[in-house]
């Protein structure tokens, strides 16, 4: 399988898992969790909570399937609804999922895992090493077990244990929790006892074995209006929704971590002679995104890949780019991005003078749908891209072979890559209502967890 | 050249090329007229656009004083200008809303040295200082003045206003505008095909008009704010297109070439039959002309038609039988001149048969008068001498009789004449053939007949017998009823033939060097035949055989056989 087939697999896999079964084991009770907002007294507590996300729009230069860390309806949704053998915390740390005990041989390439005693899926069948073998296998087909992750083979230990050989050594188990690992139990049954999910129009309504159900809604308007009706926890990355919520003293605001990093990538041979005239240029673009964000700040998470293997760069074609500057249309924030990119263009003589030497046509912004927009990066005939990636990644190198799957032209270097700078970083904030504030965990990349069964 | 191409040639000329100067005229009439039309019409359309614009201008200064008001009042706006840079978010916002509230497609905040504070068409082009706008803006004057910005993607032409208000002791300006929309503007002229575009002359953006258009252009002050703002004179061009003008005129030469062709074809046609018509009794004359023989003297060179062409066949009829006639009087002179010579070898031979005789008689005279005794024994030496004498005269008289045969009157059967020549000169590898009617009725002595024909006959059968043989071939032919009253009777052989010299000579009054010959040969053929009233012709050349063609005059009824 292929990365680029990965975000829809991933997709799939989530309203799969949505809509089948999940794991038995309590998904709201786990220890050293990072916890948002102050605890408060738990007051009607039988009343249904309400979610409202609205998400950074997924990047896409790499499978997103992989990383943890977006919040968005689906995953937020798949997150309660399923579970992975290992979680990743706030801190990095890899946490128990399915999995207690964890250990590798001296090879480090084999891992002997013990199962959590009582985990059942939703049909209260018990979640054994041989079901998690079992379906790891029909996910991923024929060849490896897990080609993108190096996993070759599991295989049972006892009641409970579990043996997974990979291809070559693994520091740690953190890729296991990627959510296109998320399992999926047999086809939802009688004895259920985990949240059961029901999708409407609006969104996707979670019943829990106890506890008071919870409301996500899928598409919201304008977020005030969440705001104005009291929805327990809203996630937005727009100052205006977050002030607003601020303004009425009924919300806690917490910041989450800086989750999409934005860069400017120039093609060999565009425009610009990119390291002098680029440097600095996330300060000036900084101020035209409407969203929460910051200038990108080092270290990045493709910093010190060297080890990396990478695909060597095509050639340069020679080709004059065109005046494009290229972005994903349904990101708000890659459009002031380029857009203040061109209006800055007219004010410094060096740039200007280069787009006149080396572009083809007078720069101008370029919205394109995703498709259309991978396909202009694959050619890499454009002034320049802009392109948004995770702040924070469990697998560097996997995705910096995707990005270059899909950029054969960028040419890396020991720290980075020749043609591409670090302009802006965006995040969200939770927005808690009084009910939900000190009862939701923050796991790896800000991923928001309830926490509803500790009260 | 023929008669036929020249005429085809005059007839076309002077049937197209009228045609073509009326058909070129016109077109070039029609044309001018349209295109004045035309003009008229784009002049009419720019006087609408230009009104069009005029109020364009008009509302947006009323919108861009209502939007001064509200930014004069508003207690948000003012401590964000009073924060200054870095820009407040609500400062960069403000033109945004504003521009959607007041119905403006461009609105920027600017202040006094020109930095852009907020931006409603292209929000992030906030802090882009342009020191060289406002002072432009109030300098150009006229009612409407045009605005060309950069936005993210692409560009933006705006009827134009501007509005300054004073805040904190500063001094900032509004700039508003609403976009030209082209294809409205279009839609202010009558009629499909309009198109309207502002051009800067000379720029990049500059686009020619389109090829098939009539453009009216009128001159509007415009600023492009580019990186720098700069005056750019613009051009408001109004085109429309030529296609309809276009088919028209197309109409036309579709008429005028199918007009054209018809004539051509007319004309052809016309000059064709005309020119067969004249060609064909001159191409009859001509031929008619190539068989003039003055032996002939009938010919049809269609003297009765009452044209051109009868009056030229008159004349060379006239010409013809002038032509005969002498030649007749040169037959008579030539004939009168060859009786002289023979008279004159005749009185010769005469005397040459006489002188003995004379002498003789003289001898008997004396010997009467001396010796009367001895006269019959002197008769008696003499006689011999006397009778030898004699003999040469009757000898002479003979042969000059056979010279001078007289054809004319009596009548002749010429078949049994023909048939025992064929049969006397049959032979020796040669076939006579006889193709003869019944009878063959002549007017003409039998002897100088036979002599004709004896001889013709003979140079026939003597043409082939140096040869390996071959067939000579007599026919006969009586008159047609509507011809002339002639016999025609050919003599044709299959001989080696007769250069135009030869024959020449065989004509001539050379006697013959053909051994067992007359000595005497065509020509005197030719003599008895023109005697007789008839006409001979001779038909030969080298390698094709000889045909005399002999014709005779028809014996009437009555005469003797």
């Amino acid at each position: 399988m292929s990365f680029a087939r990965h975000p829809v697999a991933a997709l799939s896999l989530l309203l799969a898992g949505c809509a089948t079964a999940a794991p038995s084991s309590p998904p709201f009770a786990e220890g050293g969790a990072c916890l948002v907002g102050p605890a408060e007294p738990w007051v009607d507590r039988d009343a249904p909570i309400t979610v409202v996300i609205d998400a950074i729009p997924a990047t896409i230069l790499f499978p997103t399937s992989i990383e943890p860390g977006a919040n968005s309806p689906a995953s937020f949704v798949a997150r309660h609804t399923s579970e992975t053998l290992v979680r990743v915390d706030c801190r990095g740390r890899v946490v128990q999922g399915l999995a207690m005990r964890w250990d590798p041989d001296s090879t480090k390439t084999r891992w002997f895992l013990r199962l959590r005693p009582g985990a059942r899926f939703a049909d209260g069948t018990r979640v054994s090493p041989k079901a998690v073998a079992e379906l790891l296998a029909d996910r991923w087909g024929d060849g490896a077990l897990v080609p993108w992750a190096d996993l070759r083979m599991a295989r049972t230990s006892g009641d409970t244990g579990l043996v997974l050989v990979f291809d070559s050594p693994v520091d740690d188990l953190r890729i296991l929790a990627a959510p296109s690992l998320a399992l999926q139990g047999p086809p939802r049954g009688p004895g259920r006892t985990t949240p059961e999910v029901f999708y409407d129009s609006a969104g996707a309504t979670l019943l829990p074995r106890s506890g008071p159900a919870v409301r996500i809604r899928f598409e919201g308007s304008d977020l005030r209006d969440a705001v104005d009706a009291g929805v327990d926890l809203i996630v937005s990355p727009d100052p205006a929704v977050v002030d607003y919520a601020e303004s009425t003293g009924r919300y806690h605001t917490e910041p989450l971590p800086w989750q999409t990093i934005y860069l400017v990538v120039v093609p060999t041979g565009a425009w610009v002679s990119p390291a002098p005239a680029l440097s600095g240029l996330g300060g000036r673009l900084i101020g035209g995104v409407r969203m929460s964000a910051r200038e990108a700040q080092a270290p990045f998470w493709w910093m010190g890949q060297a080890q990396c293997p990478l695909p060597r760069p095509a050639a340069p074609s020679g080709l004059r780019p065109n005046g494009a500057v290229v972005y994903p249309g349904d990101d708000p924030s890659a459009k002031d991005i380029a857009e203040r990119l061109v209006a800055l263009v007219g004010t410094d003589q060096g740039w200007t003078a280069a787009m006149r030497a080396r572009t083809s046509s007078p720069l101008e912004a370029m919205a394109l749908d995703r498709g259309e927009y991978v396909r202009r990066i694959r050619a890499g005939r454009d002034a320049a891209y802009v392109v948004a990636l995770p702040s924070t990644v469990l697998a560097p190198c996997l995705l910096l072979q995707s990005i270059h799957s899909l950029a054969p032209w960028l040419r890396s270097d020991g720290d980075g890559w020749a043609e591409a700078f670090p302009v802006v970083e965006t995040r969200s904030y939770a927005l808690l209502s009084s009910r939900v504030a000190g009862r939701v965990a923050r796991d790896w990349g800000g991923a928001l967890r309830l926490r509803l069964s500790e009260r | 050249m023929r008669y036929g191409p020249r005429l085809l040639l005059t007839t076309g000329a002077a049937a197209l090329v009228p045609l073509l100067l009326l058909g070129l005229g016109a077109r070039a009439e029609v044309s001018r007229r349209l295109e004045a039309n035309y003009q008229r019409r784009i002049q009419d359309g720019l006087n609408n656009v230009l009104g069009a614009l005029r109020a364009d201008a008009e509302d947006v200064a009323s919108r861009l004083a209502g939007v001064r008001r509200i930014a004069e009042a508003d207690n948000a706006l003012r401590p964000a200008l009073v924060a200054g840079p870095p820009e407040p978010r609500a400062l960069i916002d403000y033109a945004g809303g504003a521009m959607r509230s007041a119905g403006l497609d461009l609105l920027e905040l600017r202040d006094g040295e020109g930095r852009l504070l907020s931006s409603g068409q292209f929000r992030n082009q906030y802090g882009v200082r342009d020191s060289m706008l406002l002072p432009l803006l109030d300098s150009l004057g006229g009612p409407v003045v045009l605005l060309r910005t950069r936005l993210a993607g692409g560009g933006l032409t705006v009827v134009a206003g501007h509005e300054t208000f004073s805040a904190a002791g500063r001094q900032y300006t509004l700039i508003g505008g609403r976009a030209i929309d082209p294809s409205a503007l279009a839609r202010l002229l009558p009629g499909e095909g309009a198109e309207v575009t502002i051009a800067v002359p000379g720029s990049e953006r500059d686009s020619s008009p389109r090829a098939a258009s009539i453009t009216g252009v009128a001159k509007l002050p415009m600023i492009d704010a580019g990186d720098a703002a700069r005056a750019a004179p613009a051009e408001l061009r109004l085109s429309v297109s030529r296609a309809p003008l276009d088919d028209v005129l197309r109409g036309l030469d579709r008429w005028f070439l199918a007009a054209l062709a018809v004539s051509a074809a007319a004309a052809l046609l016309i000059s064709a039959v005309v020119a067969r018509r004249m060609s064909r009794p001159l191409r009859v004359l001509a031929a008619e002309a190539e068989r003039v023989d003055l032996d002939r003297l009938h010919y049809d060179f269609g003297a009765g038609r009452r044209d051109e062409i009868g009056a030229l066949g008159g004349m060379l009829e006239g010409m013809i039988r002038r032509l005969a006639a002498s030649a007749e009087r040169l037959t008579d002179a030539e004939r009168r001149a060859a009786v002289g010579d023979l008279s004159r070898q005749l009185s010769h031979d005469i005397k040459n048969g006489l002188a003995p005789i004379r002498n003789i008689l003289r001898h008997l005279d004396k010997v009467a008068k001396e010796t009367p005794g001895r006269l019959s024994t002197a008769f008696a030496e003499r006689r011999a001498n006397l009778e030898s004498s004699l003999a040469y005269l009757d000898d002479l008289a003979r042969r000059y009789a056979a010279r001078l045969p007289d054809l004319a009157g009596g009548r002749t059967d010429l078949r049994p004449l023909l048939e025992e020549l064929a049969r006397e000169h049959a032979g020796n590898g040669i076939e006579i053939t006889l193709s003869l009617p019944p009878a063959l009725p002549v007017a003409g002595d039998g002897v100088a007949l036979r002599r004709i024909f004896e001889n013709l006959l003979g140079n026939a059968c003597d043409a082939m017998t140096a040869g390996p043989g071959g067939r000579v071939t007599l026919t006969g032919r009586l008159p047609s009823p509507a011809g002339p009253r002639q016999v025609r009777v050919e003599v044709m052989d299959e001989g080696p033939g007769m250069t135009e010299r030869e024959l020449q000579r065989a004509f001539s009054e050379a006697p013959s060097t053909k051994v067992g010959g007359s000595g005497l040969g065509l020509s005197i053929v030719r003599r008895l035949v023109l005697e007789g009233g008839g006409a001979l012709r001779v038909e030969t050349a080298p390698g094709s055989g000889t045909r005399v063609l002999v014709d005779l005059p028809l014996a009437r009824d009555g005469e003797d056989s």
